[in-house]
C-alpha cells in the first residue's frame, strides 16, 4: 500500500471519537474531539447518523417512496412536500439566482435533483446535531464535502486537505475551516456525471474546484458550480467576503479568499478564543 | 501591463505563513520591475478597464498600518521600492519577515510569500494579493481580502501555480485532519486516505 503523503495532525493531548456510516451510497465520517469525551459522544454521533438517513429518506431519487421521487413524477406537488424539501429547494432556488443558472438542480433529465446541494447541507446539521449535544469539536466528512465545527486540537482549527485530482494519495493544499464547510467537485472519482445546464453537455471548464465557506450546502453546489463556470465564478462572491476557492485546471491551480490565508485564519481563531 | 501592474503592486516583505499577522510589515517595495517577467499574472490583479488608482483607499489590513500610506498609495515605482527604515522597527517582532533583505535585483524578488496592495479603479475597488516566490518566480498568488458588495466584476482568469505537481510537494509536510475531494463511492472509500484518517489512532 503507497504512504500517503501527508500525516495526521496531532491530537496534542486531547483524544478523539471516529465513526463511519454508509450511507447515500457513498461514506460520511464523524470525527469528535475534546479534552475528554464521555459516552455522549459516541450517541451523538449515533444520532446525526440517524439523521443522515432520514436525509436519504426525503431526498434520495433512487427510493420510490421519497417525497422527491414523487415530485419527480408529478405525484405531488411543491406544497405538498414536507417542510424541509421545501427548505431545500428554496435554498437551490436562492444558488440558481447566484449562480445564474450554472447550479440548477431543474435542469437535469427526470425531475428536480437537489444533490449536488443535500450533501454538504445535511453534513452542516449532522456537525450540529453534535455540538447541540455539548461536543463541540466536531468534523463530519460526508464524502468529500467536510463540516467543521471548533477545533482539530488545543488552538488549533480544523485543517483540512484537498485531495489531488489524479492522485488520490496527494494533498494539493491545505485550508482551514473554522466553523464552516468546504466542499470539492469534479468528475475525477465518479467520471463525467456533471451536466453544463447552459451547453447540455459534459465539457467542464475545470478539473476540480474546491469552495469554503459558513454554509456546507452552498459550498457543495457552488464547488460544482465552478467545475461547470471555472474561475469566472469568483463574480459569485462579490459581497460574500467569508467565501474562499480553490481551483484546478489541468496542472494548474489559483485559489482566491481567506481560508488559504493562514494569517486570517490564525488572527479569526484566537479571537474566538477570548 | 507589466510596467503598470509594476507600479501599482506594491509589496511589503513579510511572511504569510510565519508567527506574525499580516499587519507587521517592514518596507514597501514594487516587486516586479518593469523587465521582470510577470505576465502570467499580469491580468489577475489588473482588469483592463482599471485605469486610475484610488489612493489611499486601500482596505488592505496589512498595508495600512505599518507601511507608511503615501508609499502604498504612490504609483511611483521609485518610491515603492525605497525601503523606509522606520517602519522597520514592526518586522523585527517577526523573524521571518526581512523586508531589508527583498530588495528588488536584476535577478528577481527573493524567494518567500509577499502581501501588497493592487489598487483597482471603479467598481473593482482596492483588492489586497499575496504571492508567493520560490525560485525566483511567481509560484501562487492568492487575494484574501474578498470584494466588498458593490464589485461587479472579478478577473482572476490567469491560472497562477503552473504545475500542480509542485504544489502536492510542498504539502507533504501538512498535518491534516480529514480530506475534501470529488465524491467518492461506499467502494472507493476503502481505499481513501480520508478512510485513514478517521481510521488513524484508534
Amino acid at each position: 500500500m503507497n504512504q500517503p503523503s501527508v500525516k495526521l495532525a496531532s491530537l496534542d493531548g486531547w483524544v478523539r471519537e471516529t465513526h463511519a456510516e454508509e450511507v447515500w451510497g457513498t461514506v460520511v465520517t464523524f470525527d469528535v474531539r475534546g479534552a475528554e469525551l464521555d459516552a455522549g459522544a459516541r450517541e451523538s454521533i449515533n444520532e446525526a447518523v440517524g439523521f443522515l438517513h432520514q436525509v436519504d429518506e426525503w431526498f434520495s431519487t433512487y427510493r420510490v417512496d421519497s417525497p422527491i421521487t414523487a415530485l419527480r413524477n408529478g405525484l405531488r406537488s411543491f406544497e405538498q412536500m414536507p417542510e424541509i424539501v421545501q427548505q431545500v429547494l428554496d435554498n437551490c432556488e436562492y444558488l440558481r439566482e447566484l449562480t445564474h443558472g450554472v447550479f440548477d438542480p431543474w435542469s437535469v433529465e427526470g425531475g428536480v435533483d437537489p444533490s449536488g446541494y443535500v450533501k454538504g447541507w445535511a453534513a452542516d446539521i449532522a456537525a450540529d446535531l453534535i455540538v447541540a449535544n455539548g461536543y463541540s469539536n466536531v468534523s463530519v466528512n460526508a464524502a468529500g464535502d467536510v463540516s467543521c465545527r471548533g477545533f482539530q486540537s488545543p488552538d488549533t482549527p480544523w485543517v483540512v486537505g484537498i485531495r489531488h485530482p489524479e492522485h488520490a494519495l496527494e494533498v494539493i493544499k491545505t485550508a482551514s475551516v473554522f466553523n464552516g464547510a468546504i466542499a470539492t467537485s469534479g468528475e475525477y472519482e465518479r467520471g463525467a456525471h456533471i451536466l453544463n445546464p447552459r451547453t447540455k453537455n459534459h465539457n467542464m471548464a475545470l478539473t476540480s474546484a474546491t469552495v469554503v465557506g459558513p454554509d456546507g450546502g452552498m459550498a457543495d453546489a457552488l464547488a460544482t458550480a465552478f467545475v461547470i463556470a471555472g474561475a469566472e465564478g469568483v463574480n459569485w462572491f462579490a459581497g460574500l467576503p467569508q467565501w474562499s476557492a480553490y481551483l484546478v485546471q489541468g496542472e494548474s491551480a489559483q485559489f482566491f479568499g481567506p481560508a488559504f490565508d493562514t494569517d486570517l485564519v490564525s488572527q479569526q481563531s484566537q479571537g474566538e478564543n477570548k | 501591463m507589466n510596467s503598470r501592474l509594476s507600479r501599482r503592486m506594491l509589496i511589503a516583505g513579510g511572511a504569510l505563513a510565519g508567527l506574525g499577522s499580516t499587519m507587521s510589515f517592514g518596507s514597501a517595495q514594487a516587486l516586479f520591475p518593469s523587465e521582470n517577467p510577470g505576465s502570467g499574472i499580469t491580468d489577475s490583479l489588473e482588469p483592463a478597464a482599471s485605469s486610475t488608482p484610488t489612493a489611499g483607499q486601500t482596505s488592505a489590513p496589512a498595508a495600512t498600518t505599518t507601511a507608511a500610506p503615501s508609499a502604498t498609495s504612490t504609483s511611483a515605482p521609485s518610491a515603492s521600492a525605497s525601503a523606509n527604515p522606520t517602519s522597520t522597527k514592526k518586522a523585527t517582532t517577526k523573524p521571518t519577515a526581512k523586508p531589508t533583505a527583498t530588495a528588488t535585483t536584476a535577478t528577481g524578488p527573493k524567494d518567500g510569500d509577499y502581501t501588497g496592495t493592487a489598487k483597482r479603479a471603479g467598481v473593482y475597488g482596492n483588492v489586497q494579493v499575496q504571492i508567493r516566490v520560490s525560485g525566483g518566480v511567481i509560484t501562487a498568488i492568492a487575494v484574501p481580502v474578498a470584494p466588498s458588495k458593490d464589485q461587479e466584476s472579478i478577473d482572476i482568469n490567469t491560472w497562477a501555480i503552473p504545475d500542480l505537481k509542485a504544489a502536492a510537494l510542498s504539502s507533504q509536510s501538512a498535518n491534516i485532519a480529514s480530506l475534501s475531494g470529488a465524491t467518492y463511492t461506499s467502494r472507493a472509500f476503502a481505499s481513501s486516505l480520508q478512510s485513514a484518517l478517521t481510521a488513524a489512532g484508534l
